[in-house]
């Protein structure tokens, strides 16, 4: 049966491009995250729509599940499971257009988010939400299907709200483009034209309705001028406070909250806030100046803003705590089994309240465990916050590792109740905590699965239990 | 297990996937082998997925594990941008040595090393010929201060490159001998997995400068100064009792040397680092300097360069075993050296000019392909 994959889908791309050797299969399981995951049956590398229509549709007249993955730096679980086939798209990675007078470009899906941001720097562009919400070396079609929490979500919202327009294969090989490219006649400049918002479905749903093989994407000019600030407290609600009333005045284009894990380097406090302003350089300077004053007046007190820069600049998380990548992260054999939503700005203070308490009660296991805290931190979005809330194991401790899984799915549960707090990021390790809870709005996505496909063979078990589909 | 002494890295590694792409410099990717075969497992995150399973027992090492451990150049780009700092050079080394001593290294890999073992270097070539290029036997053997580390490939292949470094400390002034017993570096046995073989050419070698009472080894081949003075010490668990540099750290920027000046040369230039002396070995500025210093260059700069240079796809004798991958890497160097409008490109590793000279050949090119120290001894 294996062969008969193999080689059909040779048929397709070209033997070179498809692979069902031990050794090759056994590097797309994991993700970046603690879960553990399948073995494929075959990996298969397409570099055109085409091609992975052609898949699809031999995937689904076969009835055999596929799953797709672009970089997989995702920290969620990509739930692969044995037997699958594996869809990678980092062949279709080019960057086919950039046109800055309609201020989008057309990426295929497994082009890299950083690279298409390096190629707009050049000309002084960048996207929509400059950096990405997704990490490392995330693509753009990956990071719009898991509709990452990019930074600057402060003020440019969440990475699927710049998208333009999308070309999506259905899982029956059908492909569809959505928004103003609906119409060959016209150009994918509006997501809102042509009836109801056929992007929205594809948006943050993991690629369990169709696999994103092509995105247009919102780019804007840099900002001329970029401001830094870093604020301590002494008591982590004067924190959110002082981010509240920053998010009401628009004066932060993003502000990062510190509310657990270890102190920035060389810093005394509860809480912290990173500050980024960007705009032009008077509306700059206006704008961190009332930023400066609304820390102050809930007794924020400024520190210096080097790793706050940093942060912005490389997007290395070691920086939101003054430390250096290098003595941060290297030779650390810990992996994160991440739980993270979106509470309201004011919730928040209740969600971090509850955290402390379940960290409090949890002690002793935490240090039979050897289970430390990354960070109980947050990305202010529009309106609200996304906390994640990381907690570490040691990735050689057989021990460790299942208790950070029962950890993981204790604070999921808790938060997603009494925190109030929704998801952003989902996969496999936290849909199972929320999805049962979602009511209605599940079923309605469990019928779209079942419209859409069917056969259920694109990203089983992924989002929606493969039971209840 | 020789890997087994890297578990804690390799459980450490995070999958970020930094190591195919610069992440933040683009699409393009940084792997040579990556580029070429395309499955995760000729890229380092997949290579170190593959060291998680054997080290937790889910694979043993077989044919297919050594095709993809050894179809790296060890170009180290993959360590350079390594989110977890993971000394991933030295785990693929530990991968070679565990499947030697399992008798798996690929059969033209594998003629390298008993190549060096017959004749002393991985061509099979005469003993009797390794300084055949030589103006004279006046250096060879002598006592003096320094002494020139000619290497294999300089001494058998790329012979200007032997010739210009002579001619260059000569006329700089230098003492210095040529050994008349010196053997293969042992680099072309670790490329192999060989540690046995690399250590007694390295205690072949260190004897043989050690008598010749020198405080100082000169080397224009990169691949064997980073074997000296990275490796050497550890195989033979002793620091090295002389100095080691490469020929451009010795002459700095001087724009005389030996109190002549050196003569206008009108080129644009273009220098590509190579990966064991750049990334490497952190020399990056030396020979830089060394170009400037000749008067009428214009040197320019690659799109990537310094420690995010690209390899040119034929370091650790990668060639002798996976040609089409030296050949798209090596192409792929050279249009974005021509892209830059040089007319010459320098480089400072006998296998990038190999490499340079065999793309300009097929592209049936003007520019010019030398090694640094060959085109400095036209200007002396």
């Amino acid at each position: 049966m294996r062969e008969n994959v193999a080689g059909a889908l040779a048929a397709i791309v070209g033997p070179e491009h498809v692979s069902d050797r031990w050794v090759d299969r056994l590097c797309y399981s994991r993700d970046c995250g603690p879960d553990k995951a399948g073995i494929p049956s075959v990996v298969v590398r397409p570099a055109t729509t085409e091609e992975v229509s052609a898949i699809v549709r031999w995937a689904n007249d076969h009835r055999h599940p596929l799953y797709t993955r672009g970089r997989a730096t995702t920290f969620l679980g990509s739930g692969v499971k044995d037997g699958v086939i594996l869809l990678e798209t980092t062949r279709m990675n080019r960057v086919e257009r950039i046109d800055t007078a309609a201020r989008l470009v057309v990426a295929q899906a497994g082009a890299i988010w950083h690279g298409i941001d390096a190629d707009l720097r050049r000309d002084g562009w960048e996207l929509g939400v400059p950096g990405g919400g997704g990490l490392f070396s995330c693509t753009i079609g990956g990071t719009v299907a898991v509709n990452a929490t990019p930074h600057g979500a402060t003020e440019y919202g969440m990475t699927g709200d710049h998208v333009l327009a999308l070309e999506v294969v259905l899982p029956t090989g059908d492909v569809v483009r959505t928004g103003s490219w609906a119409n060959p006649a016209s150009e994918p400049i509006e997501r809102n034209a042509n009836g109801a918002d056929l992007a929205g479905p594809f948006i943050g749903s993991y690629g369990v309705l169709g696999i994103i093989t092509r995105v247009v994407y919102r780019i804007q000019r840099i900002p001329e001028c970029e401001l830094f600030r870093f604020y301590a407290f002494d008591d982590y609600r004067d924190a959110v406070e002082a981010a509240t009333g920053i998010q009401g005045r628009g004066a932060a284009t993003f502000l990062v909250g510190l509310f657990g894990g270890p102190k920035p380097m060389g810093e005394e406090g509860d809480a912290f806030l990173h500050v980024v302003v960007r705009d032009r350089a008077v509306a700059a300077d206006a704008r961190v100046r009332e930023a400066e004053a609304i820390c102050e007046s809930h007794r924020g007190r400024p520190r210096p803003a080097e790793g706050t820069r940093h942060y912005w600049r490389e997007h290395m998380y070691s920086w939101l705590r003054n430390t250096a990548p290098g003595p941060y992260y290297s030779d650390r054999p810990f992996f994160c089994p991440e739980v993270a939503g979106f509470v309201s700005s004011r919730g928040l203070a209740d969600a971090v309240a509850l955290f402390r308490t379940m960290k409090a009660e949890r002690e002793r296991e935490f240090e039979t465990h050897g289970i430390r805290v990354k960070g109980v931190d947050a990305y202010f979005s529009r309106n609200g916050a996304y906390l994640w809330i990381d907690t570490l194991y040691d990735e050689r401790q057989p021990d460790a590792w299942a208790y950070g899984m029962q950890l993981r799915s204790e604070i999921a549960e808790r938060m997603f109740t009494e925190g109030r707090m929704s998801p952003g990021g989902l996969g496999a390790g936290i849909s199972p905590h929320i999805m049962p809870k979602l009511g209605t709005a599940y079923g309605l996505l469990r019928s779209m699965k079942r419209m859409l496909d069917p056969n259920g063979i694109l990203n089983p078990g992924l989002l929606i239990d493969e039971e209840e589909r | 297990m020789r890997l087994a002494v890297y578990t804690n890295q390799i459980y450490s590694c995070l999958r970020c996937g930094f190591c195919f792409d610069h992440a933040v410099g683009g699409q393009e990717k940084i792997c040579p082998s990556y580029v070429t075969y395309g499955m995760e497992s000729y890229g380092a995150r997949g290579k170190m997925a593959i060291a998680r399973a054997l080290v937790d027992g889910a694979l043993d090492y077989d044919a297919d594990v050594a095709k993809r451990v050894y179809a790296c150049t060890e170009c180290g780009a993959c360590e350079e941008q390594c989110f977890k700092y993971l000394s991933l050079l030295d785990i693929y080394r530990a991968m070679k040595a565990d499947l030697a001593e399992r008798e798996l290294v690929p059969v033209e890999l594998a003629g390298v090393g008993r190549a060096v073992a017959a004749a002393g270097n991985p061509y099979g070539q005469a003993r009797g010929k390794r300084l055949g290029w030589a103006p004279g036997t006046g250096r060879v053997g002598k006592k003096a201060e320094t002494v020139l580390f000619v290497g294999c490939t300089p001494a058998y292949v790329r012979r200007g490159i032997a010739r210009g470094a002579y001619q260059v400390l000569e006329a700089a002034g230098v003492d210095f001998a040529l050994l008349a017993d010196e053997v293969c570096c042992g680099h072309p046995y670790l490329a192999v997995g060989d540690l046995e073989g690399a250590r007694e050419a390295a205690d072949k070698n260190v004897a043989a400068i050690e008598a010749s009472g020198a405080t100082q080894v000169v080397f224009a081949c990169p691949g064997c100064l980073q074997m000296f003075r990275e490796e050497v010490p550890d195989l033979l668990g002793r620091p090295l009792p002389f100095r080691v540099l490469h020929a451009t750290e010795l002459l700095g920027d001087r724009s005389a040397i030996g109190g002549v000046r050196l003569r206008k040369q009108s080129r644009v230039v273009v220098y590509h680092d190579p990966c064991n002396l750049g990334r490497g070995l952190g020399i990056y500025d030396a020979p830089r300097r060394a170009i400037d210093a000749v008067p009428g260059a214009r040197r320019v700069e690659m799109r990537r360069s310094g420690a995010g240079s690209f390899c040119c796809g034929n370091g650790d004798f990668v060639r002798f075993g996976y040609e089409p991958m030296a050949v798209e890497n090596e192409e792929a160097r050279w249009n974005e050296a021509v892209a830059t409008g040089a007319d010459l490109l320098l480089s400072a590793c006998p296998a990038c000019q190999i490499a340079f000279l065999d793309a300009k050949r097929r592209a049936k090119s003007t520019v010019d392909v030398l090694d640094v120290v060959e085109w400095l001894a036209t200007a002396v």
